[in-house]
């Protein structure tokens, strides 16, 4: 069991940039995700841990120990593949077991090792089979299997549910979930499912474009994202993004968004030095789900007139896509039936409370209060 | 403009007699494709194979079965007779085929895996190496022997000046009993390795890459991964390799033929060292004229590489692993 550590590392292919700039830990017995969009950079941020990338400037460290150069076979850590790289002409027994014959293990302390894996897993019937007997969840504990056999100092996954088909992702999610917490080891994983992200990792990396967005825990980066770009890929569908100009009407900070005028209390600090800060620009986001619609304007809550371009009713909650004006969409998430046509006018409001303001420029949340 | 719709369903398409199923039209389909190449096949390939087994059975003149005697399988028991030089053709042949067959599949294996893709695309230099590797597989080996004679000449030749070079002594080459076979090997690897390097080419990169890494994750080397991840993967080529390279090496004749002075009087030489049964079929149907026992050398080297190539089969595929 160790901490990992990426220190400055960059990685690029001819003139492509992969990874900027890289410093992150893994520390001991956390279950890290790396989560972004394909080709941001995460899965070769991983390889470059497991030593099948090399770093083109950087350092890697094993808990105290430099494998910036250190070959992958002698770093002790374990990878599980997308597509599981299961050995196919071996037997799901031989499978587990090539590690440990490598490493010069006394064969019945192999053969302990692997039943002891194969038990854990439900393998025991299939250490006879070779993979392409198996199903694709079958495979896909077969894989986790040969990583945990070993007990290295920690796991790597690249996207290891992603062939699985739904029901099965969600159940073995839970599975491995539980087995982080049973075996209480490192798991560095990569993902460019939310879903996966949110519910597993103690914290979660966002990568984008080969750099690093945030790095926190789940709730935190659902409720505070550091960037626009993290704002609006996590959550399903995202945070709505609103382009608004600041003033004082009446000397009351006011965002104009779309020609409409939305009074912001004076409670909220963050909109206030974003708004002193930022000049006349600014982006508010705001989470589907933290939007009210209503057939008719509240009294008392400042709200803004929308258009319905489109109801998307998902069974237990209803998606509202919106119109503030042609340029201005946004979508609602609203728990009841909607039972208004479309194309009809809404009022939207919310609790300014869950706004989140970002610099239009840079795309960087103003510091939370 | 409004359409009126029509009040009754329309008739039955109007039945033109039987039809042909459309299984039973593809199948006609094949067989017209086919038969252009089948009957080019049986007329100069299945027609001689039959007309030599039995002209191995006649004391055979030129003129047709009606002029030639029948000696029935007298030609067979010339054949077992120690000096009638068949059975030491057959020892040569072994020891050709014994050396060529696994110096063709390492040097192949070899080449295919110094040149084979390491980026995304080939570079320059790796299309260069690969068409090189490759030429001298289409030069026809009648033709480029002629230069390999020069290089084996032992006065001024390439191969003694080498070996001057590295202080080793000078080889007699293609004039010595011992060393003109080798030299007739290594001009057939030079030859023929291409073959075996696009073979292994292809191989290799149907090594999936995940699982050559997961080799190296679970702490396997360079060569622990060539042989318990790599060399499984590759071994229906290496099945094919063999018996192709089999029966590639037992055929071989014209480079034979040219370096041991074929054109004065069937090579083969010197001292029948270089006498592979290809040869002295070829010597003794048209150098001696023997006909009906050339026939039937023919006859005995196809039952013999149809045995060797059945058995390669048979014992390989026991270590053969088919995804």
């Amino acid at each position: 069991m160790a901490q990992l550590e990426w220190d400055q590392v960059s990685k690029s292919f001819g003139p492509v940039v992969a990874v900027r700039e890289v410093s992150l830990i893994a520390r001991d017995r956390e279950f890290l995700v790396l989560l972004g969009p394909s080709g941001c950079g995460k899965t070769t941020t991983l390889r470059m841990a497991a030593g099948l990338e090399e770093p083109t400037s950087g350092r890697l460290l094993l808990g105290e120990r430099d494998v910036t150069h250190v070959e992958p076979r002698d770093r002790d850590l374990a990878m599980v593949f997308q597509n599981y790289a299961l050995y196919p002409h071996m037997t799901v027994y031989d499978n587990l077991a090539f590690g440990l014959k490598l490493r010069k293990t006394a064969p019945q302390d192999v053969r302990r090792a692997v039943e002891d894996t194969a038990a854990r897993l439900g393998l025991e019937s299939l250490l006879a089979r070779r993979p392409r007997e198996l199903s694709g969840g079958q495979r896909q504990r077969v894989a986790l299997g040969r990583a945990m056999v070993r007990h290295p100092q920690a796991f790597l996954m690249d996207e290891p549910l992603s062939n699985l088909d739904a029901t099965l992702r969600a159940e073995t999610r839970v599975q491995l979930k539980a087995l982080h917490n049973q075996l209480g080891t490192t798991i560095v994983y990569v993902t460019h499912d939310q879903t996966e992200a949110m519910t597993l990792a103690t914290r979660i990396v966002v990568m984008n474009a080969g750099v690093i967005q945030q790095v926190d825990t789940p709730e935190a980066i659902y409720d505070h994202p550091a960037t626009q770009f993290v704002a609006t890929f996590i959550g399903t569908p995202g945070m709505n993004m609103l382009p608004a100009l600041w003033g004082r009407v009446s000397g009351v900070l006011t965002a104009i968004i779309g020609g409409q005028r939305l009074p912001l209390p004076a409670d909220l600090p963050r909109m206030h030095a974003a708004a002193a800060a930022g000049g006349h620009a600014a982006t508010l986001g705001i989470r589907p789900e933290h939007l009210r619609v209503a057939a008719v304007p509240e009294t008392g809550t400042p709200s803004l007139k929308a258009r319905i371009r489109l109801v998307e009713p998902l069974g237990h909650e209803t998606l509202l896509h919106l119109e503030l004006d042609p340029d201005i969409a946004l979508v609602a998430r609203t728990p009841d039936r909607w039972t208004g046509g479309s194309n009809s006018p809404v009022w939207v409001s919310c609790d300014p409370h869950r706004l989140h303001v970002f610099d239009p420029v840079s795309q960087v949340a103003y510091e939370a209060v | 403009m409004v359409e009126t719709v029509p009040s009754q369903p329309s008739p039955p398409p109007v039945v033109r007699g039987p039809q042909p199923s459309p299984r039973r039209r593809s199948v006609s389909l094949g067989w017209a494709l086919v038969l252009p190449a089948l009957a080019f096949l049986a007329l100069f390939t299945y027609l001689p194979a039959v007309l030599v087994a039995a002209i191995s059975l006649f004391q055979w003149n030129l003129a047709g079965f009606g002029a030639s005697q029948w000696v029935g399988l007298h030609h067979y028991a010339q054949l077992f007779n120690p000096i009638s030089g068949f059975l030491q053709s057959l020892t040569v042949t072994a020891y050709y085929v014994g050396m060529m067959v696994p110096l063709s599949i390492a040097l192949g294996l070899g080449l295919a895996w110094l040149v084979k893709n390491r980026g995304p695309r080939l570079t320059a230099w790796e299309t260069f190496t690969r068409s090189a590797v490759f030429l001298p597989y289409i030069t026809p080996a009648i033709a480029t022997s002629i230069i390999w004679i020069f290089i084996f000449n032992p006065q001024f030749g390439l191969a003694n000046a080498v070996l001057t070079a590295l202080h080793l002594p000078a080889l007699g080459w293609l004039t010595s009993t011992t060393w003109a076979l080798p030299a007739v090997m290594i001009n057939n690897l030079w030859h023929n390795v291409g073959f075996m390097v696009i073979l292994f080419l292809a191989a290799l990169s149907n090594v999936p890459q995940d699982v050559v890494e997961a080799a190296w994750m679970d702490g396997a080397n360079g060569a622990v991964t060539f042989w318990h991840i790599i060399r499984p993967h590759l071994s229906p080529v290496m099945l094919l390799a063999v018996i192709l390279g089999t029966i590639q090496a037992m055929q071989t004749f014209g480079s034979i033929y040219q370096m041991t002075g074929g054109q004065f009087g069937g090579g083969g030489g010197p001292l029948n060292s270089t006498t592979t049964t290809a040869i002295y079929l070829y010597k003794s149907a048209f150098v001696y004229f023997h006909y009906g026992y050339g026939a039937a050398v023919g006859v005995v080297l196809f039952l013999v590489m149809l045995g060797v190539a059945l058995a390669q089969k048979q014992i390989g595929e026991r270590h053969t692993f088919y995804r």
